[in-house]
């Protein structure tokens, strides 16, 4: 039996645009985030409220232990070479590195918290760090406080 | 990379750290669904609504699955994998129920033009699925991806969902407007099914989402409650199954019942926590399959018997009307030798034999009107009956019966009447039968009339959209008694055969189902016995 393959197209053309961008939509997005890592993760960085603005957490539901922390976001792939698949206990999760394609490190101010989120600091001043290629002086004493401890 | 503050799942799917609702919501809803629609298409398989039904079945699965998975993981990795693929979900699923409605309503594909506009609703979710615009990252913190999801194209798919029930709204209401049969009904019934299920599935996960999204909720929990409602729409798949055999499934509601019982139970195990309930669980989980095993067979024995309950009814069916066709056969060849002497074929009638010879053929006639009115009222039933829709012009076809019909008015003395309010009324009919059904409302109206007259009158509504014809008589009238079952098959009034003794009861059955092909409709009104009767037919111009 001959197959009329103009019918064949005309009659399937929806199933087989919607079959193949399904296949492409899959292969990329494989691609993008399982072979690439090529995406942003964003986690809470360790903060201490003596010398900087932090956002203040809860361990429990009743808040009777409070913990301190910053936003922070990294590229992953510079993630996971500096820390591997776990962060935990890895100091370079909580800073910005030179080596960082992108980076962003957020302290807890008016403009960076939301309605929910409380502020506590034992510095004047609050800021967001971010790109490391800059030049701001605290970011570059962050550097350095890193690079003494490695 | 690992959401370092969640635990480990065992087997992607389960962990102590979820709602114990995931389970009840996700597990039950997906087997229900995808065993269901798998029955109905593997019953099936060239069936377009059946494989309808089972794309959407698996789809909700995948979104049940990914669900289970990103709830219960830590994996951030296979996560942010999971996550774009969801506004996609939503968007199919939404654009298939609009297909699965369409398919349902008009029992074809549809056409090109509209495959082209659900390509365009699904356009900009595939074309931005794996950039930055659907998803740029993932919080291993939260273990979710919320913060960094573009707002404007969640609630695009969003939107698409909004438009397609919108959508099937607008075409349940339609169909079942325009629609005069009994399919109305299951237009009601998978109706209500696919919106509730759209309206929860679609609302909590936008709802869930959006106020997660925007700091109202402290995660999307609430989405889960949305899962019961592929549940609900299943159910009423079921009903429509079994009240219309819409798939052409039987024993499918003993078997979906037991199922989803056992999926049920069977669920609870997941999470469970204390011995005794365990194996009281157990225990109800093995009665539930042994005596589902018995309902099923008592079901199918059932089943089995009304299907040769109604194989016998067919074959006495085709019997009737194998003998009807004979008998006609014989009535015909009688009525032509009959006629033929009657007409001098065979010479000079002496004028004591034309009498009886009359009688013959006058008998002959009405045995063959008698048997073709059972036949027309088979096939009428039977579904036998091909509809030619023309452009018709009622008041010549009135006029037409009218010529026919005069001499057995005038042999029993009653005149005739027509008042047309208009030379011609052009609409669309099936001319063959349309003249059938008039004319057996005046041949009625002239054999309960013994004296006296038939006015007919034909009448257009004031923005010309339909006809009435009124045949109104003066004879014997009906009784209230009768009322009711006028119009149905073989509905003989209870002193019809004194007045008429050819009554077969099929002469209005007939014209009532041939009005309501052509969208209209037919009443009788009389104020009693003895005090005529006039029956009323509208019908509309388009049909």
């Amino acid at each position: 039996m001959r197959i009329n393959y103009k019918n064949f197209l005309k009659n399937n053309f929806f199933s087989l645009i919607l079959s193949f961008a399904t296949v492409v939509v899959i292969f990329l997005s494989y691609d993008r985030f399982i072979v690439r890592h090529d995406y942003v993760v964003g986690y809470e960085g360790n903060c201490d409220k003596a010398t900087e603005s932090c956002f203040v957490g809860c361990e429990d539901d009743e808040c009777t232990v409070e913990y301190y922390y910053t936003k922070m976001q990294k590229y992953q792939p510079d993630l996971y070479a500096e820390c591997g698949l776990d962060i935990t206990n890895c100091e370079y999760a909580d800073a910005c590195l030179s080596g960082d394609r992108e980076c962003s490190k957020i302290y807890c101010d008016e403009k960076t918290k939301t309605e929910d989120e409380i502020c506590v600091s034992g510095v004047k001043d609050s800021y967001i760090q971010s790109d490391i290629g800059s030049t701001d002086s605290s970011e570059e004493s962050l550097q350095d406080n890193l690079d003494n401890n490695i | 990379m690992i959401c370092y503050l969640y635990p480990k799942p065992i087997f992607l799917l389960f962990s102590h750290d979820v709602p114990v609702l995931l389970y009840y919501a996700q597990i039950p809803a997906t087997i229900i669904a995808l065993l269901l629609s798998f029955y109905i298409f593997w019953n099936n398989k060239k069936s377009l609504l059946g494989r309808l039904l089972f794309l959407i079945a698996v789809l909700f699965s995948i979104w049940t699955i990914t669900t289970l998975i990103v709830w219960a993981g830590n994996d951030g990795g296979l996560m942010v994998f999971i996550w774009p693929f969801y506004n996609l979900i939503l968007g199919f699923i939404a654009v298939f129920c609009v297909y699965f409605i369409y398919v349902f309503l008009t029992k074809k594909d549809v056409g090109s033009g509209l495959k082209l506009i659900f390509l365009a609703l699904l356009a900009p979710i595939l074309i931005l699925a794996t950039t930055n615009l659907n998803i740029g990252g993932f919080n291993i913190t939260n273990c979710d991806a919320f913060d960094f999801e573009w707002l404007p194209l969640k609630i695009y798919s969003s939107i698409v969902g909004v438009i397609s029930m919108i959508w099937i709204l607008f075409l349940l209401i339609h169909r079942h407007r325009s629609d005069k049969t009994d399919f109305r009904k299951q237009i009601t019934l998978l109706g209500a099914g696919i919106e509730l299920f759209l309206f929860s599935f679609l609302g909590m996960e936008f709802v869930a989402t959006y106020f997660t999204r925007i700091g109202i909720l402290p995660d999307s929990g609430l989405e889960l409650y949305g899962m019961f409602g592929m549940t609900i729409f299943m159910v009423y798949i079921i009903i429509v199954i079994v009240r219309f055999h819409t798939f052409n499934i039987k024993l499918v509601a003993a078997q979906a019942l037991i199922w989803g019982l056992i999926a049920l139970i069977g669920s609870q195990f997941f999470f469970i926590k204390t011995q005794i309930n365990f194996i009281l669980n157990g225990v109800g989980f093995i009665f539930t399959i042994i005596l589902g095993y018995f309902l099923v067979r008592a079901v199918k024995k059932v089943d089995e018997q009304r299907e040769a309950l109604d194989l016998a009814n067919r074959q006495q069916t085709n019997l009737l009307h194998f003998i009807s066709h004979q008998v006609k056969g014989f009535f015909t060849k009688s009525r032509n030798a009959f006629s033929g002497l009657l007409e001098g074929d065979y010479g000079t009638l002496p004028e004591t034999a034309r009498h009886v010879i009359q009688e013959g053929f006058d008998s002959d006639n009405r045995g063959v009107q008698t048997v073709q009115e059972i036949l027309n009222a088979a096939n009428i039933k039977t579904g036998n009956v091909t509809y030619l829709m023309v452009e018709t012009n009622l008041v010549n076809l009135i006029k037409d019966v009218i010529l026919l019909l005069k001499p057995a008015a005038d042999k029993k003395q009653v005149a005739i009447n027509f008042n047309p309010a208009v030379q011609s009324f052009i609409l669309k009919a099936d001319t063959v039968q349309l003249q059938q059904a008039i004319k057996n409302l005046i041949d009625n109206s002239i054999k309960y009339t013994p004296s006296g007259k038939i006015d007919i009158s034909l009448e257009v509504s004031a923005d010309k959209k339909q006809a009435v014809i009124k045949v109104a008589d003066t004879g014997v009238g009906i009784h209230d008694e009768d009322m009711p079952k006028l119009f149905s098959e073989g509905g003989r009034g209870k002193d019809s055969l004194k007045v008429n003794v050819d009554s077969t009861g099929y002469g209005l059955y007939i014209v009532k189902n041939i009005i309501k092909i052509h969208g209209g409709t037919v009443t009788a009104y009389s104020e009693g016995e003895g005090h005529g009767s006039v029956f009323t037919v509208v019908l509309p111009v388009k049909n």
